[in-house]
């Protein structure tokens, strides 16, 4: 009963768990409901630059899964939200690893035996790049996934310059190259980051993908096409509800989705029956 | 330093995270901050992160939490004003410092309307030692409006903004939609917020008023405290100062690198 999800309430269990060199912070929504699946899910955040903005739909998302029986893990990759680590010492390839690491701990914590990956923006490119590089998650949903690495910093720097445009100080032509969006952002990590092409970057075993976006765009079906050409059973949704900087990037926003879990939380029903 | 996950409060529904200091220095003082506007308890760009961790490192206790209903922290089963239900949250983190660490002084920080549980808890709590109100309260003076006049006119960015502006057809952000209310804060009268702040001095309760660049159509001199005070000199342990390179949610790595300077050697220095 997928309606009753939306007012769920399940415990959380805060614990720093080691990945590596680091101490991330992990955020365990414990599974309730009638029955608890074997399946679990972790979730993967976007970069920091959308992670205000994306933490509650979220925290929603894991509450829903949860109230549904699924085991949840989200966490902060080093550098970012509470995990150990400075802002400025970050890269895509070391939180590609935290996700293979984010998986094990909720092995680890729940006993569930198989994991499915949730990410949202950045966060769907890294957890595809981190099926790629050997972590077991046979369920993938990407959520507003960002496809190119060169027209996501376009848009993060349109709304970068949107952003300056409001604020009182710093004047907007004092834009600072090695700053994003309020957040270090050095030229290692854009480099990194505009390297990103999802049609053309190995895939990894995957059984069963969602991409799920308020539109879907020509850079969504060219993902399909490459997902289908490797073997992937891709679902394709484009489903209504609020997007992100509906408010021109303002810190301050808010992604306050609700029909888009909902079309997780029954994706991953239907892998875990 | 090291940092700890802790849950707490009457149904341990509130989420939070410790920084411990490796040699608690400076008595046994505790740092509490908490959101932000929709902000979880990392506050803004890790504002609370970092300044956490400048605490830690300096001898002092920090928590940083999410107060109920926000971040990972679930909603209160009462009811009550959102101020009132987040000075119980700080009451609660409060308790839980000292049954945890046998912390028994804390300083609250808060910032935009952080500052409305902060200053409703300061004044009444003694357990608090400090204050630290970011953006806080502000009120028009005739200083205030006099300097308004004669300065405003003078500052060229503004100028290049407002051209910017008309030339590209960019606008300040609408307040909200018409008639839809979705936040609205309780902020003290000028009075009441006087009474209060004097009233903390003389039980000497020290407070420091930051205000950044991103309020001054608001707040735009030191000597403004003074004046909604009714005072001529500043109360004894009370500070003031301006931030203008700062915007209101600290964008600038190096401007949040200051206002962790700042708070930091502020609650260092409070007398034991």
């Amino acid at each position: 009963m997928l309606h009753d999800l939306t007012t769920a309430v399940s415990p959380v269990v805060p614990a720093y768990y080691v990945s590596g060199t680091h101490a991330l912070l992990g955020i365990h929504h414990v599974a309730s409901g009638t029955s608890v699946r074997e399946l679990g899910v972790v979730l993967c955040h976007p970069a920091p630059q959308e992670y205000s903005q994306t933490y509650w739909a979220m925290h929603k998302l894991a509450g829903m899964l949860a109230a549904s029986g699924f085991h949840v893990l989200r966490f902060d990759y080093a550098g970012t939200g509470d995990s150990s680590g400075a802002s400025d010492d970050v890269s895509l390839h070391g939180w590609v690893g935290d996700i293979a690491g984010a998986m094990q701990q909720l092995r680890d914590i729940s006993g569930v035996r198989r994991v499915a990956l949730v990410g949202i923006r950045l966060g769907a490119a890294l957890a595809l790049r981190a099926v790629a590089a050997g972590a077991r998650a046979r369920d993938v949903v990407l959520w507003e996934p960002v496809v190119s690495g060169e027209a996501y910093l376009s848009e993060l720097d349109a709304v970068e310059m949107r952003r300056l445009a409001m604020l009182n100080y710093p004047e907007p032509d004092e834009r600072l190259d090695d700053e994003l969006m309020g957040y270090p952002f050095p030229a290692t990590l854009r480099a990194e980051t505009r390297a990103i092409d999802l049609t053309t970057e190995p895939v990894g075993r995957i059984s069963r993908l969602l991409v799920v976006s308020t539109a879907i765009t020509p850079a969504h079906e060219a993902l399909e096409g490459y997902m289908r050409a490797a073997g992937a059973d891709v679902t394709m949704r484009a489903v209504p509800d609020p997007v992100l900087y509906a408010g021109d990037g303002h810190p301050s926003d808010a992604l306050l989705s609700h029909a888009i879990p909902l079309a997780i939380v029954s994706f991953l029903h239907d892998s875990a029956s | 330093m090291t940092e700890r996950a802790v849950t707490f409060g009457a149904h341990g529904t509130l989420v939070g995270v410790v920084a411990e200091p490796a040699t608690p220095g400076v008595g046994t003082r505790a740092v509490l901050m908490s959101n932000i506007g929709m902000h979880h308890r990392i506050g803004p760009f890790r504002l609370y992160v970092e300044l956490s961790r400048a605490l830690a490192a300096s001898g002092l206790f920090a928590l940083r939490f999410d107060v109920s209903g926000m971040g990972d922290s679930a909603p209160r089963r009462e009811t009550g004003s959102p101020t009132a239900l987040a000075a119980r949250d700080l009451d609660d983190a409060m308790t839980f410092m000292t049954a945890e660490y046998g912390v028994t002084e804390f300083v609250l920080v808060g910032l935009c309307s952080g500052v409305d549980s902060t200053h409703a808890v300061a004044a009444l709590d003694t357990r608090v030692r400090g204050a630290v109100f970011i953006d806080g309260y502000s009120y028009p003076t005739l200083g205030y409006t006099v300097r308004r006049a004669v300065l405003r006119p003078l500052q060229p960015g503004r100028w290049v903004r407002l051209a910017r502006r008309l030339v590209n057809g960019q606008h300040r952000r609408a307040a909200g939609a018409a008639g839809a209310v979705v936040f609205a804060r309780e902020e003290p009268t000028q009075s009441q917020f006087a009474n209060d702040v004097l009233a903390m001095s003389s039980r000497n309760t020290r407070l420091l008023f930051l205000y950044t660049g991103g309020v001054t159509y608001r707040f735009n001199s030191p000597r403004q405290l003074r004046e909604m005070l009714g005072v001529s000199a500043a109360p004894a342990g009370i500070e003031c100062a301006l931030m203008p390179q700062a915007d209101h949610v600290f964008s600038r790595t190096d401007q949040r690198r200051a206002l962790c300077d700042r708070v930091t050697r502020w609650c260092v220095s409070l007398p034991v």
